[in-house]
């Protein structure tokens, strides 16, 4: 997690920053709510507010006419929810990727910690302690902390409200 | 003794820092030398774009059950018990068990196959203590494959079954390693 922590922030810093589609989709939909937190409206939006890139501009342009200068609905709509999570990140700590890549990182140490004491409690020291060991260094939850991912949400619920009722 | 007290947190900021480094110095070298993004974009960008723009048709041949093209049948048949039993056994299966090809994942899909005795003893052996775990498990696990039984079980959404199923399968592992010593 440490070097995942250090990597996330070196790419994130670097312009060798890269998104996949679906994470620069939420991204540029969290600038536009993190914006619109910051008081802005439809006529003071301009185009230098997000990365000058093809796909960025595409997604902020389309993003302006289906919303109009509103706050995105979230009914019926998980990822416009996650928006709005990515854009409180934005709004609180500044425009760049790193912050949510951070959060994620958070997320999985604390689902993977919540996990760790159920098992110690239910499996055994020995039990936990070797799944500590596993789940923080898994590829998966490694690979997956660059990405812009509900994913992370999800498991942290999930392995909280086991750890309530079990931990 | 006081030695130590003070010892123990430098080494482990020492740990850290030399942890940072290589991580930094691994980034840099990766994405600033020239002949490393050569060989990047000569060899590995049609590799990997090869791989995303063919993983569904890919991954089809790796799984332990076919895709099925079920979402058809359910759309223009009635659901039979063979249909649903299929869908549900697909979907929990594909999702459980990653298609064992070479990636950055492989280590942890081998571990999978290996923890599998232990996942069932830890099953077994701890269902009527904690059942909400396993239905958790099984639940988000079918979930996430009814959704999409070859691209949405392939990747991150199967995540927090994952921590779930290591859980599970050391407790039975070390459960089953206790009572073979004793």
């Amino acid at each position: 997690m440490i070097f995942a922590s250090a990597y996330d922030i070196y790419v994130s810093a670097t312009d060798r920053d890269f998104l996949l589609p679906d994470s620069k989709f939420y991204s540029i939909k969290g600038r536009y709510v993190s914006l619109l937190l910051e008081g802005n409206s439809i006529g003071t939006f301009t185009r230098d507010m997000v990365p000058p890139d093809r796909m960025s501009q595409a997604i902020f342009i389309d993003t302006l006419e289906k919303e109009g200068g509103r706050f995105p609905s979230c009914k019926n709509n998980e990822g416009n929810l996650y928006s709005y999570v990515v854009g409180g990140i934005y709004f609180l700590f500044g425009y760049n990727t790193i912050w949510v890549r951070l959060f994620n990182i958070v997320l999985s140490i604390a689902a993977t910690y919540l996990l760790f004491l159920v098992g110690r409690r239910h499996f055994g020291v020995v039990a936990a302690n070797l799944f500590l060991i596993i789940a923080l260094f898994l590829p998966t939850q490694f690979g997956y902390s660059i990405t812009f991912s509900r994913d992370f949400m999800r498991m942290l619920l999930i392995s909280l409200i086991l750890w309530v009722i079990y931990g | 003794m006081q030695n130590n007290r003070y010892t123990m947190p430098l080494r482990s900021l020492l740990i850290i820092l030399f942890v940072f480094i290589i991580a930094f110095l691994s980034g840099w070298v990766f994405t600033s030398s020239d002949i490393i993004m050569k060989v990047v974009d000569v060899n590995l960008k049609p590799l990997i774009n090869y791989h995303i723009s063919n993983l569904a048709v890919d991954a089809k041949h790796y799984f332990l059950l076919p895709d099925g093209g079920y979402t058809d049948e359910v759309l223009t048949k009635p659901v039979t018990v063979h249909i649903a039993f299929f869908m549900i056994a697909n979907s929990l299966f594909n999702a459980m068990f990653q298609p064992l090809f070479l990636s950055v994942f492989t280590p942890q899909v081998v571990l999978v196959y290996l923890l599998f005795p232990f996942f069932l003893y830890g099953m077994v052996k701890y269902f009527r203590k904690l059942p909400l775990i396993f239905v958790v498990f099984f639940l988000v696990l079918i979930y996430v494959g009814f959704y999409g039984s070859v691209i949405e079980a392939l990747i991150r959404h199967r995540m927090s079954c994952e921590l779930l199923y290591f859980l599970i399968s050391l407790g039975g592992f070390t459960s089953w390693i206790t009572r073979r010593l004793s």
